[in-house]
């Protein structure tokens, strides 16, 4: 029993990563309806931004945060402007390689710079002090994660339900041509929309390389958790994709604690499969929910 | 062992893999990755059969054509109800699920450790003779692979292929069967990925997991796109020179562990721009979908 409840709160350790990075990923997919395959690798990049300030500069973690997301916002400026809005009017094949060779040139140039080993940081406020909680262990790492995880997806709802940024992208990703006869400025929305996506992902990044460690080729398998946690409920929702990211976390550590560690990140390839193959619009249906 | 040949016979395999990726789809490019599973195919299978239970190479290479041929039909039942990033996605994840069995099945696969000491197709006299005789079957694997695709795209199956690929629906108003078409396209092309794969496991007589992850999946896919979909000449020439880049970074002085990101790093600029040049060419080249929209009466 107690097994089971550590299982399932390292799990939601985990999710709770896994769901801030399928946010970001909702809100860009939301406005565009295209697929940005460089998500994983901001999120890399966030990673090693992360492990720079705090390790090399020694600033501290809040502060650290915030210059991932800074980092992470301007990435996600770049990747938009290069990746996509040449390809807006053209069939998506474009758009998909282009930002496929976006996530490529990201990735490579990390493991030119930083080489190919995994690094981890411990941050300075935690050293790995045990809290008992409920019959289950946390360390302060843990705790910092959730609380991070949790203060960015509660800012995230805060600008998208509560600005005007929020509510032209809303109307952007439900129908981009009307919102522009009302004046919105379309491609400005998706650029914000993009950037905002982005720092999520870069803190996402961060929050991994507290935990697990980060190294340059984890892109590609964060890409896949972020779209597969929306997936699961309906891609572009984005209590979906919290929901979503969570329930991927406790499956993963599941798998991880009573099937094979081996099949830890396989799990979350057969799980996309399964309901790609079996519901493509998700469990409930929340895909065309926009945002709400 | 000739270090320029041995650059070829890498072009001419993983071309192989690119003109299979090339056979299963079309202009549209929707069903492109599908095949890349058939490389761990057509690799393992030589692996296994000839490297652990010593059967002759060229039967086991054959075996995981077939092997290629299956797997391939069986992925291509992803392209069923999905499309465009999905699909890409979803074949993706099946690479990874690919790459995890293989390190997870040790008994079978030899686990992340890998098989050693495959034999090699042809032994010849010296190692240099043995590898200029590879070097000549690959040659030949790629013009039966190039002759083998012209006449499959000017066959009548060739055509129904690329209209299922411009416009599925109106296809199937036709009467013509959509889902069997996906599939064969696929399987097909990934008995010519597991080809080369096959080929690859025989001459570097050593594969491991890491050889077959959504890595090279996605790499595979760059070279192919590179060199474009339109002609097989292009698609050996993207492949051509995705891998002669490092060896020109290493003229350049660059050492290895660096040249080797450097190169996905400009293979990914070339993406870019060749995205840029064919945003022009591809505009026109819809005409077979207007005809199939005028035979279906929908707009052009």
């Amino acid at each position: 029993m107690n097994e089971l409840a550590q299982v399932t709160m390292n799990g939601l350790v985990e999710g709770s990563i896994y769901a801030i990075l399928a946010l970001g990923f909702a809100l860009s997919f939301g406005v565009l309806r295209k697929v940005n395959f460089a998500h994983g690798a901001t999120c890399v990049v966030g990673g090693f931004t992360g492990y720079f300030l705090i390790v090399n500069l020694s600033l501290p973690v809040w502060i650290a945060i915030i210059g991932v997301l800074c980092a992470g916002a301007l990435l996600g400026f770049a990747v938009e402007k290069v990746a996509f809005k040449p390809f807006r009017q053209s069939p998506p094949l474009f758009a998909i390689v282009s930002s496929l060779a976006v996530a490529m040139i990201i990735e490579n140039v990390l493991a030119a710079v930083f080489g190919e080993q995994t690094r981890s940081l411990t941050p300075g406020i935690a050293r790995r002090l045990v809290v008992p909680f409920f019959g289950v262990t946390l360390t302060t790492v843990q705790l910092l994660i959730i609380s991070v995880a949790l203060l960015v997806a509660g800012l995230m709802y805060l600008v998208v339900a509560r600005t005007d940024l929020g509510r032209q992208a809303i109307a952007v990703a439900d129908d981009a041509e009307a919102a522009m006869t009302w004046g919105i400025d379309g491609p400005k929305i998706v650029s914000a929309a993009f950037m905002l996506s982005s720092s999520v992902a870069a803190v996402a990044g961060c929050l991994v390389s507290f935990d697990l460690g980060i190294d340059s080729h984890m892109g590609t398998g964060m890409l896949f958790r972020a779209f597969t946690a929306n997936v699961i409920f309906g891609v572009g929702s984005l209590p979906g994709a919290l929901l979503g990211g969570l329930l991927l976390g406790i499956t993963e550590n599941f798998v991880a604690a009573f099937v094979s560690s081996q099949y830890k990140s396989a799990c979350t390839f057969v799980v996309l499969i399964i309901v790609l193959l079996v519901k493509p619009h998700g469990i409930l249906n929340l895909q065309n929910r926009r945002f709400s | 062992m000739d270090y320029t040949v041995h650059i070829l016979i890498m072009i001419g395999i993983y071309s192989l893999a690119a003109l299979g990726l090339r056979i299963a789809t079309c202009y549209g490019g929707q069903l492109a990755v599908l095949p890349t599973v058939g490389f761990a195919a057509g690799a393992y299978s030589v692996g296994i059969l000839a490297g652990l239970d010593r059967w002759p190479t060229l039967l086991s290479m054959a075996v995981g054509v077939g092997f290629g041929f299956i797997v391939g039909s069986l992925v291509g039942l992803l392209s069923w109800r999905l499309d465009g990033d999905y699909l890409l996605l979803a074949t993706l994840g099946t690479c990874e699920i690919t790459r995890s069995l293989l390190t997870n099945l040790e008994t079978l696969t030899g686990g992340p450790i890998g098989i050693m000491n495959i034999p090699n197709l042809i032994s010849g006299p010296s190692p240099r003779m043995t590898q200029l005789a590879l070097f000549m079957t690959v040659c030949t694997a790629v013009a039966g692979c190039w002759l083998f695709s012209t006449k499959l795209r000017n066959s009548g199956f060739g055509r129904i292929q690329v209209t299922v690929q411009q416009d599925a629906l109106s296809t199937a108003s036709l009467g013509h069967p959509v889902l069997r078409t996906k599939l064969l396209s696929v399987a097909i092309g990934s008995a010519w990925v597991a080809l080369g794969g096959g080929l690859f496991a025989a001459y570097s007589s050593y594969i491991d997991p890491s050889s077959f992850s959504v890595e090279e999946a996605i790499t595979i896919f760059a070279m192919f796109v590179l060199g474009g979909m339109k002609s097989v000449l292009g698609t050996i020439l993207g492949v051509a020179v995705f891998l002669s880049l490092p060896e020109a970074l290493r003229l350049l002085g660059t050492p290895s562990d660096v040249a080797f990101p450097l190169r996905r790093v400009f293979c990914g600029l070339l993406l870019l721009v060749a995205m840029r040049i064919r945003l022009s060419v591809f505009r026109s080249e819809g005409r077979q979908l207007k005809v199939l929209r005028r035979l279906v009466g929908g707009q052009a």
